[in-house]
């Protein structure tokens, strides 16, 4: 009761000295409540676009909400890993569009969508349909760039999986893990910057360790890298040496760790300078770019990703389609799930004042990675972002890494809360149930 | 049907949440829509509105005052044994998290999502 007393009167100070009520327009949304007008469609039903089209309906119910996604469950990377390493099944992990199409009316249509007329306003998808838009969401995040990485294509992809998109690659890396013998030797390669999920290799790795010194503890893991340096490096390192011993062999790209060729049919990978590593189950994580959907649209650039502006993340080459998620240029923030539901719902934000035209908020984003190492040892890289002399900027002071000398209570607090956020963005993003409450 | 944010805040009206900043940061008013999508940034962790439970201490609907100072301790990194808090909490200004502290208690409704 104190406390809703002192809000008001210190509000009805703050509003009798500001006297900005009008200018404000506090009004809004009550108002955006009741409007229909607007269509808004969104391609892929990922992180980025399930939570971009929840949030448009929360802000404004009237709103014709379209979600165009080919799969009627959506398999998370995020824990994928934790399935590689015997934590989890893949159960766990998958999620659907029941409560978003019944409690919040959003059309979700399972087809791929094919091409888009920014022009003409409207998405083509693959059974012919033409759906007409006055705002487009593109969520479609990554594709394989299969031209990147010399004798690495879609077949090649069957006997190295690069399962870095969850779902049947997962679960084939999986069952070769499990077929490898005792003594084998698993070989990742991982790529330069930019990539999907940049502390995901070495999670990876981590939960293999993890998965080998349970039930072939002989076996050792090489991490060829196309980097000098990683997120959370010494975090991981530290964690790998007290977890795992000698198990894990990091080599970066000074010491020749760039892989430049790969033989599918013989596991071999060779490096820049001519060196050749043969590997019993070999993961290829290879070089990436925006997803298709993204090209067709027109919004990406030669870098194969997707310029946007700020405040919005409109395209910068077409109007009224913004693009979310992994697709994007937005570094310093990473490609991360939890960027990509941010960058969601800052862009459902911008979307709905652009509708009702109000100039679009302050922008601010945050990231929290957490990376399981052993069921009992978690670490994070934390950021906070801003609109900063018009570019996107970390804002100073604020995020950054676990810290080096914490104790084994802290970095067990850290795998907890790894499967806390787990349960809260998918519960955010699908309005799906997570995981129990512990990992083990 | 889902309810739209501003019927959560209890016995303000949308209008009523504003603010101004304090001390270095320019003198803008916070309106109710910056409010709130500042308050969202909480939601990839502690659920949409702040309503998931579990590990992590409870926010929605707690009371303003403790909210406040919470997340104000956490932006000063005085709270023992914090992980991630502090490094979050340090990206806002007191302004701002008194913005989404007043936003989170107005979430009456403790029904989970
Ligand atoms: C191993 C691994 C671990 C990870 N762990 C974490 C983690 O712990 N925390 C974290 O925050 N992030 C993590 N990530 C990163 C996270 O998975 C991505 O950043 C996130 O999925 C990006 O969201 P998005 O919406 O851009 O793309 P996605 O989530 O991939 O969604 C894209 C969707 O678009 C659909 N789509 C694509 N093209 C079309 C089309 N033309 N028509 C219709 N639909 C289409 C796809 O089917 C897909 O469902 C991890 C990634 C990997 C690989």
């Amino acid at each position: 009761m104190d406390s809703i007393k002192m809000n008001r009167r210190k509000l009805l100070k703050l509003l009798g000295a500001g006297g900005a009520l009008a200018a404000a327009g506090p009004l809004a949304s009550p108002a955006f409540a009741a409007r229909t007008a607007g269509r808004v469609v969104g391609v892929g039903g990922g992180f980025g676009g399930a939570t971009a089209a929840k949030y448009l309906k929360r802000l404004q119910p009237g709103l014709d909400v379209t979600l165009v996604e080919p799969a009627r469950e959506f398999y998370t990377c995020p824990f994928s890993n934790l399935y590689l390493g015997g934590m989890r099944q893949m159960e766990q992990i998958v999620h659907g569009y029941d409560t978003l199409k019944n409690r919040y009316g959003i059309k979700v249509v399972h087809q791929y969508a094919e091409d888009v007329d920014g022009e003409a306003h409207t998405v083509r998808l693959a059974n012919g349909e033409t759906l007409p838009y006055d705002k487009l969401v593109l969520s479609p995040g990554i594709d394989i760039d299969f031209e990147g990485l010399e004798g690495y294509d879609e077949a090649a992809a069957e006997k190295l999986p690069h399962a870095w998109k969850a779902g049947d690659q997962t679960r084939l890396l999986r069952s070769q893990l499990e077929a490898m013998d005792d003594g084998g030797t698993f070989i990742l390669s991982a790529p330069d910057n930019p990539f999907r999920c940049p502390p995901g290799p070495y999670e990876r790795v981590s939960q293999i360790a993890h998965y080998f010194s349970q039930h072939k503890p002989r076996s050792k893991i090489l991490l060829l890298d196309a980097k000098d340096a990683f997120s959370k490096q010494g975090l991981f390192m530290d964690g790998w040496r007290e977890v795992y011993g000698d198990m894990i062999e990091w080599v970066g790209l000074s010491d020749d760790g760039r892989v430049v060729r790969v033989d599918a049919d013989s596991r071999e990978l060779e490096s820049e300078f001519g060196e050749i590593h043969r590997g019993d189950v070999v993961n290829v994580v290879p070089p990436q770019k925006a997803g298709a959907i993204a090209h067709r649209a027109g919004v990406t650039n030669g870098s194969g990703w997707v310029p946007v502006k700020p405040h919005t993340f409109e395209s910068q080459q077409v109007d009224d389609i913004y693009v979310v998620g992994d697709a994007t240029i937005a570094a310093p923030m990473p490609k991360s799930g939890f960027c990509a539901n941010a960058q969601a719902r800052v862009t459902a934000a911008a979307i709905v004042a652009e509708l009702n035209g109000q100039d679009p908020l302050d922008p601010v984003w945050t990231n929290t990675c957490y990376s399981v190492i052993a069921p009992e040892y978690g670490i994070s890289v934390a950021g906070v972002y801003r609109v900063i002399d018009g570019e996107i900027r970390e804002v100073e002071g604020s995020g950054g890494v676990s810290p080096r000398d914490a104790d084994a209570a802290f970095r067990r607090r850290e795998a907890e809360y790894a499967v806390q956020w787990y349960n809260a963005i998918v519960q955010d993003t699908w309005e799906t149930r997570g995981l129990q409450k512990t990992l083990t | 049907m889902t309810r739209i944010m501003p019927r959560h805040v209890i016995g303000l009206s949308a209008a009523a949440l504003l603010l101004f900043g304090g001390q270095a940061m320019a003198e803008e008013p916070i309106s109710y829509e910056q409010a709130s999508l500042l308050a969202s940034t909480c939601f990839a962790c502690h659920g949409t509105d702040g309503r998931k439970e579990g590990n992590f201490a409870p926010i929605a609907g707690r009371p303003y005052e403790s909210l406040n100072a919470q997340l104000i301790a956490f932006r000063n990194d005085q709270v023992p044994g914090t992980t991630v808090m502090n490094r979050l909490a340090a990206g806002y200004s007191e302004a701002e998290l008194e913005a989404i502290a007043l936003y989170l208690s107005g979430i009456t409704d403790r029904r989970r999502d």
